[in-house]
């Protein structure tokens, strides 16, 4: 895989240290340091974008944005979780502290998730994916309810969620939540509680939490425990009925490859 | 308010936060009906007069002059802000009053009604065993064409000690249980959701003339009315530390995998502390 490592020269030290682990499990770094200084900054051709942040990698940050607007896998690498800005909290990231090779087990895990997400999104990238990264996050919204009601449940658009809520036929409603930005942004715990709480208010059987990204290991239990659907929309919208949804359980994404803290297979 | 330690009210006129600017538009409207010669408004936990500091600007001198205004708010140097923009704002009458929010009802004559009543960026603050009461006196306060203006926020940046910020669903829980306990049943107030910078506010307003129960009959209501909204509240807020406690096992067990998981941890923690607390006083 093709890892580029985004940093600022005064975290070089850090830069070293990830990429030689990530060289030692087999990867190609891309090392903009080593770029000709002129020419184009390669990032078309990359799997995974890393990028070590602190608060002054201002132009970390910028090609950050840009790397988003690509829809690439990204993992930010911080000494402290004050290092990553309030605009890039949804993003994976991994605190490596002063020395890189103190967390060197977390920093496997984390490329090992990264890279397997980035996997099957590939692999799985749909027509219905193209037609969704052209989309804004209303019109997504659109397409879901779409779906709904295409499939004989009559909709709302609810003013305290951000998708809707679903009254299907058999009588259940399914209260639908929507996490699209950013693209590739990653589904955490509060938005399952959030979620689960709004169902109990307006009485839902059902909750289907919907993303274009992925989610946390710890949104995907707590997800399973409070009965709440994580799903991508792909899946949703390349579904063929409301069954298939129910029967196929909660989102894919499981079993990427994440390990539980104390390193054991989750 | 007496349990929060570190709650902050500021004082900004140069930038207006939407919840205020929200309490002006609605008092704008109701100075402008011809037929009103005087508004009574109790602003209540009013910190350091947030909301009138933009009266000058958006209601004109002729508005302000039927406008009574009832400041209430715990002894602190805010209260006494508060009644220096008063005093400068030409109003028919102003009335500054300190106490803990929980016996704000007694602070008044019996027979004094409001017109309009503002809760703004407070209820997180009020202790979750007075909120029923508080919020029903509020309503039993109104007049007849009387307004009850509520808006808080989600989540506090920073977190406050000791605080329960209370979602948007929550209030429309906690108000459904106060409306059926005056026997209102089929008045359902919107609860609106607000996207801000960093939080997401709620607010809820609701109208006195929709509640259909004379003053008398309210009054006869308002001990069940009380009970119903404290079970309700007590319903939420376990509700609530199961989810919390299920969502910090699953953070101790997995670790927080982005930055967002990790700010979220740290109000979960504080909601812990906050909720467990409450609910073993009620114990």
């Amino acid at each position: 895989m093709r890892i580029y490592v985004a940093h600022e020269v005064s975290e070089r030290g850090l830069a070293v240290g990830f990429m030689q682990i990530a060289r030692d499990l087999g990867h190609e770094i891309v090392d903009p340091l080593e770029l000709p200084v002129t020419g184009e900054v390669p990032l078309g051709g990359i799997d995974l974008y890393v990028a070590i942040v602190s608060p002054r990698s201002n132009s970390v940050y910028f090609e950050l944005g840009i790397v988003a607007a690509m829809r690439k896998e990204i993992l930010l690498l911080a000494r402290n979780a004050d290092s990553v800005v309030d605009q890039a909290a949804a993003f994976p990231y991994l605190v490596i502290g002063e020395d890189v090779f103190h967390v060197e087990d977390e920093v496997k895990n984390a490329l090992e998730r990264a890279l397997a997400i980035r996997n099957s999104r590939a692999h799985a990238h749909t027509s219905i994916d193209k037609r969704l990264d052209a989309l804004a996050t209303a019109e997504i919204r659109n397409e879901v309810l779409l779906w709904f009601s295409g499939h004989g449940a009559s909709v709302e658009k609810d003013v305290t969620s951000s998708g809707g809520i679903a009254h299907l036929p058999n009588g259940e409603s399914v209260v639908i939540e929507l996490k699209t930005w950013p693209p590739q942004g990653v589904v955490s715990v509060e938005s399952v509680r959030q979620l689960r709480s709004y169902m109990s208010t307006v009485g839902a059987t059902r909750g289907l939490l919907l993303t274009t990204g992925s989610a946390t290991r710890a949104a995907m239990e707590l997800a399973s425990s409070e009965g709440v659907m994580l799903y991508t929309v792909n899946e949703l919208l390349g579904s063929g009925s409301l069954d298939e949804v129910w029967k196929r359980g909660s989102w894919a994404g499981k079993g990427s490859g994440k390990k539980n803290k104390d390193g054991s297979d989750t | 308010m007496s349990a929060i330690a570190d709650s902050a009210s500021i004082l900004d006129t140069s930038r207006v936060l939407a919840q205020h600017q929200a309490a002006v538009i609605l008092l704008q409207g109701r100075l402008a009906n011809p037929a009103v010669g005087l508004i009574r408004w109790l602003d209540l936990a009013c910190g350091r007069g947030q909301i009138i500091a933009h009266l000058n600007q958006n209601i004109s001198e002729q508005g302000r002059a039927k406008l009574e205004y009832y400041a209430y708010d715990i002894d602190n140097q805010g209260l006494r802000t508060a009644g220096k923009l008063a005093t400068r704002l030409n109003l028919a009458n102003h009335n500054i009053t300190t106490g803990d929010i929980r016996s704000f009802d007694n602070a008044y004559e019996k027979e004094l009604r409001f017109d309009f009543v503002t809760l703004t960026n407070s209820v997180h603050e009020v202790n979750s065993d007075d909120i029923a009461h508080v919020l029903v006196d509020c309503v039993l306060r109104l007049s007849p064409d009387g307004q009850l203006f509520v808006y808080d926020m989600e989540t506090l940046d920073p977190p406050e000690l000791g605080a329960v910020p209370w979602r948007g669903d929550d209030a429309a829980r906690i108000v459904t249980a106060l409306l059926g306990g005056l026997g209102s049943t089929d008045y359902r107030p919107e609860v609106g959701r607000w996207q801000h910078t960093k939080t997401v506010g709620w607010n809820v307003t609701l109208e006195r003339k929709h509640i259909k129960c004379s003053p008398e009959e309210a009054a006869d209501r308002r001990p069940m009315a009380i009970m119903q909204t404290a079970a309700t509240i007590r319903a939420v807020l376990q509700d609530r530390l199961l989810r919390c406690k299920k969502a910090l096992e699953m953070l101790t067990k997995f670790g927080a995998e982005t930055k967002e998981e990790s700010d979220e941890r740290t109000r979960l923690l504080y909601e812990f502390w906050a909720i467990s607390r409450v609910l073993e006083v009620k114990s």
